[in-house]
């Protein structure tokens, strides 16, 4: 594909406004509140659109795309069910606790409830997985410049990378986070012309769904048995593995998105960021699921067979000319960068919070930690590009790693419901059910690939099914446990737990800023959509 | 710094960017997707560009 002097002049403007705005933030970074949080003063729809963006990597947006493209209208369960549910329960029920104890972090939170040996678990558990996470993303965008534009695989990925470096060594979150809401839009007008072109040239969505196979265009009704939809999963497994454990686990536990939510202002703010990424998260099938329909209607069956993650590049190269080619491939480039962005600024926090003033060196000035939170930017950076090598000789060390670190994520969220909400979940309680949650991800893996005594439709099914048992594990052990360990005093959790934080005066707020009443509206849209698609 | 000066800023420029690609390769777009696209598209995008600087300076005004 040749692309011509206006996307590159589109890509150009681009990188020189990452940078500007980096550069032009470094100024206002004076404590390590603003470099890890900035300083807690983001007004709310800015870290609301950073919330989603955050989440918006490039691995997301080709990848449920391709999804799409494969799996077909299933895939708008990753969003009604598997993302909504949840951001309204941590907007509504768990922000309160991770804002109001003044945590820095998930880990940190997790050592003001529990103890060191949860915060440690989780704290390097999640820095590994963030990099990783960011090199599997680095890797991906090499590939894809290489096949689409033939750039170099090295440049691209250097040049990237030297960029996200530069905005976030000198802006932290601050810079993170404006540029996140920049690709955010640019996301939104990079991709809508593809829907509409593509949905304008087959006729409208009647004309679409009449020319695919009834199990690709309906989203529930295909669902009563796992021979009945591409994906080989019944409505148990959606609802309790993808929209329950997957989903809360991701989306209530992961510092790279409460992270954006710590930067507001204040509670309220914090409350409603979730709440407002809901919504956009909510109309986003129509930028990814509705493409990956048309791609199945436009792109030869083996050319998209073989690579479903091509999907999206070939529908751009399919439709867009010159000029807004450049804005489809800045909106990529966009995502690339801030999903790496995303991941280095949640662990230069948590290695610099968590690890290093924890267990290496506590006690210093505030200007050292910010030192320290410059140099593991640098570091992180360079950990992923070596990683992205690692992917590129090793393909399948990725897999394993990946595989390793979905263990630790299934049972997590049962921690974090049983902490905050049951007054007598023990710190003992909490690290012995996490461990037996994840042993269990681990031998459920084993048994479901190997086919002993369980086998399931297909492996998202048994990735399902393992999250469930999972979480089950580690939320009935850590009741046991809890039972027969010492109990924190009451007075240590205040403001830690449900039943012992005073509520809050809400009286003075508005209607329409109420966490609980934008949750109300989010939810029955949600469930309105989910009929529309039935 | 208010965000909506560098949002502004740089989709007012890529939507002027995009018009222009309409107008200079107007044949080309239109022999593709039947209509300038890149035109139309670029008048919506140069319009969110604008609105969002007008309303980083009337609120600047104000704060004033």
């Amino acid at each position: 594909m040749s692309i011509g002097i206006f996307d590159y002049l589109i890509i150009g403007i681009y990188f020189l406004f990452v940078l500007g705005i980096g550069y032009y933030l470094k100024n206002s970074i004076k404590s390590s509140e603003d470099y890890f949080l900035s300083g807690r003063s983001i007004s709310a729809w800015v870290t609301g659109l950073a919330f989603i963006a955050a989440n918006l990597g490039a691995l997301e947006v080709m990848g449920m795309v391709a999804n799409s493209a494969k799996y077909g209208i299933l895939t708008v369960h990753f969003y009604w069910i598997g993302a909504i549910p949840a951001m309204v329960f941590v907007g509504v029920f768990m922000m309160p606790f991770y804002y109001g104890s003044r945590a820095r972090s998930v880990p940190e939170y997790l050592k003001l409830r529990f103890d060191e040996k949860t915060r440690g678990l989780n704290a390097i558990s999640f820095a590994l997985m963030t990099l990783l996470m960011s090199g599997i993303n680095m890797y991906a965008m090499g590939i894809i410049f290489n096949l689409l534009l033939g750039w170099s695989f090295h440049i691209s990925i250097w040049v990237a990378a030297g960029i996200v470096l530069v905005y976030v060594f000198f802006g932290g979150l601050t810079s993170s986070i404006y540029n996140e809401v920049v690709q955010f839009f640019l996301i939104v007008f990079g991709l809508f012309p593809l829907s509409y072109l593509g949905l304008r040239e087959v006729g409208g969505w009647s004309q679409l769904a009449a020319r695919l196979p009834e199990n690709l265009t309906k989203s529930w009704s295909t669902l009563t048995s796992a021979s009945n939809n591409p994906m080989g999963v019944e409505w148990f497994g959606m609802i309790f593995g993808l929209g329950f454990v997957l989903s809360f686990g991701y989306w209530c536990t992961d510092f790279l998105v409460v992270q954006r939510a710590l930067a507001s202002r204040n509670l309220n703010a914090a409350q409603r960021t979730p709440l407002i990424a809901a919504f956009p998260k909510m109309i986003f099938p129509l930028f990814v699921v509705l493409p990956g329909l048309i791609a199945i209607v436009k792109i030869p069956a083996d050319t998209l067979g073989s690579n479903y993650n091509m999907a999206l590049p070939l529908l751009m190269k399919e439709y867009f000319p010159t000029g807004l080619l450049g804005l489809g491939l800045t909106a990529l480039i966009a995502s690339f960068m801030s999903g790496m962005a995303g991941n280095v600024t949640a662990f230069n926090t948590v290695w610099t919070f968590d690890i290093y003033q924890s267990y290496i060196k506590p006690g210093k000035d505030d200007r050292h930690y910010v030192w320290m939170g410059k140099m593991a930017t640098v570091i992180g950076v360079l950990i992923s590009i070596g990683l992205t090598y690692l992917v590129m000789y090793f393909n399948n060390v990725m897999d394993y790693m990946q595989l390793l670190f979905s263990f630790f994520n299934a049972p997590l969220f049962a921690t974090f419901l049983l902490g905050m909400f049951w007054k007598k979940t023990t710190s003992n309680g909490a690290f012995y059910g996490l461990l037996g949650g994840i042993a269990t991800a681990a031998v459920h893996y084993v048994l479901a690939s190997k086919k002993i005594f369980i086998s399931y439709g297909s492996e998202m099914s048994a990735n399902f099914y393992g999250a469930v048992a999972a979480w089950t594990v580690c939320f009935v052990l850590t009741i046991l446990i809890s039972f027969f360990t010492k109990k924190r005093s009451e007075n240590e959790l205040v403001g830690l737990v449900y039943s012992l934080t005073p509520k809050q005066d809400r009286s003075m707020i508005p209607l329409y800023l109420k966490p609980g009443f934008l949750a109300v509206i989010i939810l029955v849209l949600t469930l309105v959509l989910n009929f529309l698609f039935w | 710094m208010d965000i909506k000066l560098p949002l502004g800023l740089i989709f007012s420029i890529i939507g002027l960017l995009l018009m222009i690609s309409g107008i200079v390769y107007s044949e080309a777009v239109v022999q593709k997707l039947h209509f300038n696209f890149n035109l139309w598209w670029g008048i919506g995008v140069t319009v969110f560009g604008l609105a969002m600087l007008s309303v980083h300076w009337i609120r600047k005004d104000k704060t004033r």
